[in-house]
């Protein structure tokens, strides 16, 4: 049994995974709730294998996934990076299960080490360098998604993909270019928040809007609450809403609005990009329920018909990758099912081969 | 009739007379700019004049715009002694109040004071030259063309700020770009170089200047998306604004760094950009040179960045009008600037942008000019900008709407 957890900067999941098999459950952001968590687990010797989905840290990591030693431990205390409450969560879990769990194996999944890579131009800001020096720059995310969709994407291609864009679609959409396997830009950025507008994230919004909030007495939290948690789709539904509520509401003009928006930000992002890499070879669609935005995608699709992309809707829907793509297409079109859990029990399996 | 108009930017005051003829052929016929108002330094301010070809330089002190304009208009009716029928101002940014050019009267003029800080450098400006043309022509008509105006057709999906409506509304939190009479200009100018009209173009323009920069989408004779969003700060990477940047970041800045909410304006607006990257220039132009030289380590970034968000936008904008049949250049750096130009148009085959690249080096910086290669599916175009021809011609258009309603 591999036990998973991802603390999301709002609430803490975790995932008990055996045969393929996951059970997860999701519980606000506390700094004591793993006791709880691993006491519930009852034996505890059957857990070959921990896996923590680290969300941020500014520890320049070469690899994405890595075995926990007492002195990478060390080094990431060192290196908390800009959310020290989200760290502070972090080790506690960490140190929780290391010391309950010894003999297991503790494996850390670094989801920004992804873009890494990011060349200058698209991995900082144009603000005085000397704040570039200190960290102040795009980490991006859901890295670990792309490279998993982009490894499998170039697994089952019978031609080289140098170009690609890869979108995940969801609560938390955003968008990565992709050369020759590695990341090059990114739609978030030093947070999550900027980018395509999220669920409840407002994504790219003119930053003069924060001084003048500021200037009618809000104070930083409220802002960040604001900004981060009452915006995106939620603000314009007037209700809480994930995109799959939007897409299944009844119709209305708060619906059409904000599919509106929605579309328009995931299709000029993807446009943003082709112009980055200088054209395309391949669109990469990722979601968990991916059957639930297909509206989403072929709207996407059928924007990008002028770079030369037509695709079908396939044939065999149970493949977690299916090949969208038209037999005329000038440009491969991709769409792959994802679970977190799967991806990081793969991840950690494949380092745990490796070590052996 | 003669046309005075008056072209503010923050440190300058441009004008230009036109004469307005029976079949709107327009004239200019007297021209000039005030430098270096305000500003203090080891130069001096001055007022240059231009008239048959011939120019005059006055150095005189300039503490201020209106004391520029008044200055200017003692030398149109003592030095030359030309009759005005009509005075126009640009108007940086109407707060949503406006959508087109309008006559000053008094219920106008309280709503111009009221968009007061939304432009709070440019707005106040332009106010106090229209103040002083009112003082010295107290009977003469007087309107205003609107920066922000081409852009008040930009749809919902590409204006809206996705925070809570009442928030939006109270604040009036929306994407009002900036540059429009400009990019008014350049579709226009472009439709006439092609031959064509503006609704059977979609066109990207990039609004390049020494100050300010910005990307617009045009489609169908209407702007439908650009790079400044509510303020200027927004887009591209611009000789001292930051342009795009996480909304969060700042947040984090001023509660972890300290910084108070107008220090970290100051960072964002004048400290950042070019001047922020390279840490030696907000001049594109110096970071070309220094680059070429490979003397400063932050050069290259700093040119790479202005180059990559420009592309990105470019991108962009071409996805959502599903192709492009022209790629326009204007102001001072987009028209003058082959190096600019040539990285843009790098690696564009994609969507059809074919650069020729022994055209883009001879562009000429006084008529539109075309740069694409004779394959290029986009016709790649440089074109000067003429602010002000573009605000006599909406003061031509109201006498005209003015006449009509008389009739």
């Amino acid at each position: 049994m591999i036990l998973l957890f991802d603390n999301d900067m709002s609430n803490l999941s975790f995932c008990r995974a055996e045969n393929s098999r996951f059970h997860s459950e999701t519980r606000a952001f506390s700094t004591d709730c793993c006791d709880d968590i691993v006491k519930n687990i009852g034996d505890t010797e059957k857990i070959e294998a921990v896996g923590y989905l680290l969300r941020h840290s500014t520890e320049p990591f070469e690899k994405q996934v890595v075995s926990l030693s007492p002195q990478l431990l060390g080094s990431l205390r060192q290196n908390t990076g800009f959310f020290p409450e989200y760290s502070d969560v972090t080790f506690k879990i960490i140190d929780c299960c290391m010391g309950k769990m010894p003999k297991a194996a503790h494996v850390l999944i670094y989801d920004t080490a992804f873009f890494n890579r990011l060349p200058p131009e698209a991995g900082t800001y144009a603000v005085p360098y000397e704040l570039s020096k200190k960290g102040i720059r795009r980490y991006g995310g859901f890295g670990l998604f792309h490279s998993w969709a982009v490894e499998n994407v170039l697994a089952s291609a019978k031609s080289p993909l140098s170009k690609i864009i890869s979108v995940y679609i969801g609560d938390h959409t955003n968008v990565a270019a992709v050369k020759d396997g590695i990341a090059v830009e990114t739609s978030m950025g030093f947070t999550p928040v900027e980018g395509i507008l999220s669920s409840t994230g407002c994504g790219d919004i003119d930053p003069t809007i924060v001084f003048y909030l500021q200037s009618v007495g809000m104070t930083f939290s409220q802002i960040t609450q604001l900004l981060s948690c009452q915006s995106g789709l939620t603000a314009l539904m007037g209700r809480q809403a994930g995109l799959a509520d939007v897409i299944n509401a009844p119709a209305c003009t708060a619906k059409d609005a904000a599919l509106d928006i929605y579309s328009y930000q995931v299709k000029r992002y993807i446009g943003s990009f082709i112009a980055v890499l200088g054209g395309v070879d391949a669109v990469i669609f990722l979601a968990d329920k991916p059957d639930l935005y297909s509206l989403v995608i072929s709207q996407i699709c059928r924007q990008l018909e002028f770079v030369g992309l037509k695709y079908n809707i396939p044939a065999n829907k149970e493949d977690f990758l299916q090949d969208l793509t038209d037999n005329a297409s000038l440009v491969k079109v991709f769409c792959l099912k994802c679970n977190k859990w799967e991806i990081m029990v793969h991840n950690i399996r494949r380092l745990l081969d490796k070590e052996k | 009739m003669n046309v005075l108009v008056f072209n503010c930017g923050s440190s300058s005051l441009n004008y230009k007379i036109f004469q307005l003829g029976d079949n709107k052929d327009d004239k200019v016929i007297l021209a000039g700019k005030a430098h270096r108002i305000g500003v203090i330094g080891t130069e001096s301010s001055f007022i240059e004049h231009e008239f048959e070809g011939k120019s005059q330089k006055i150095t005189v002190s300039l503490e201020n715009h209106r004391q520029a304009a008044a200055l200017i208009i003692k030398y149109i009716r003592e030095e030359k002694n030309i009759d005005i029928g009509l005075i126009g101002h640009r108007f940086v940014h109407s707060g949503g109040y406006f959508n087109k050019s309008v006559f000053i009267d008094d219920k106008s003029l309280k709503k111009l004071r009221q968009c007061r800080p939304f432009a709070p450098i440019h707005n106040p400006i332009s106010l106090s030259v229209i103040d002083e043309s009112k003082t010295a022509f107290p009977q003469l008509k007087q309107y205003v063309a609107f920066d922000s105006a081409f852009h008040s057709t930009i749809p919902p999906c590409a204006y809206t700020y996705p925070l809570p409506e009442k928030i939006v509304k109270k604040f009036r939190f929306r994407k009002y770009g900036f540059h429009g009479l400009s990019y008014l200009h350049t579709m226009h100018q472009t439709a006439e170089f092609l031959q064509t009209s503006p609704e059977q173009l979609r066109i990207v323009a990039c609004h390049l200047g020494t100050g300010g920069s910005s990307v617009a989408a045009i489609q169908n004779d209407r702007s439908i998306d650009t790079s400044m969003g509510f303020s200027p700060l927004t887009g591209l990477a611009m000789s001292t604004r930051c342009g795009d940047i996480d909304p969060m970041l700042t947040i984090y800045l001023m509660s972890v760094y300290g910084y108070r909410a107008d220090e970290m304006q100051e960072l964002l607006e004048k400290k950042s950009g070019l001047l922020g990257i390279s840490g030696f220039s907000s001049d594109i132009r110096d970071i070309i040179n220094i680059t070429s030289k490979g003397e400063k380590e932050q050069a290259e970034p700093a040119l790479n960045m202005y180059v990559h968000r420009i592309k990105k936008y470019i991108g962009g904008y071409i996805t959502i009008m599903g192709g492009l049949d022209v790629l326009a250049f204007t102001d001072d750096i987009g028209v003058s600037n082959w190096l600019v130009r040539e990285k843009i148009c790098d690696s564009m085959n994609w969507c059809g942008v074919g650069l020729d690249k022994e055209m883009n080096r001879r562009a000429d910086s006084e008529k539109t000019y075309r740069i694409n290669k004779k394959d290029s599916k986009v016709s790649i175009l440089t074109v000067p900008p003429d602010e002000e021809r573009i605000i006599f011609l909406e003061g031509a258009k109201l006498l005209q709407t003015l006449k009509e309603k008389s009739r």
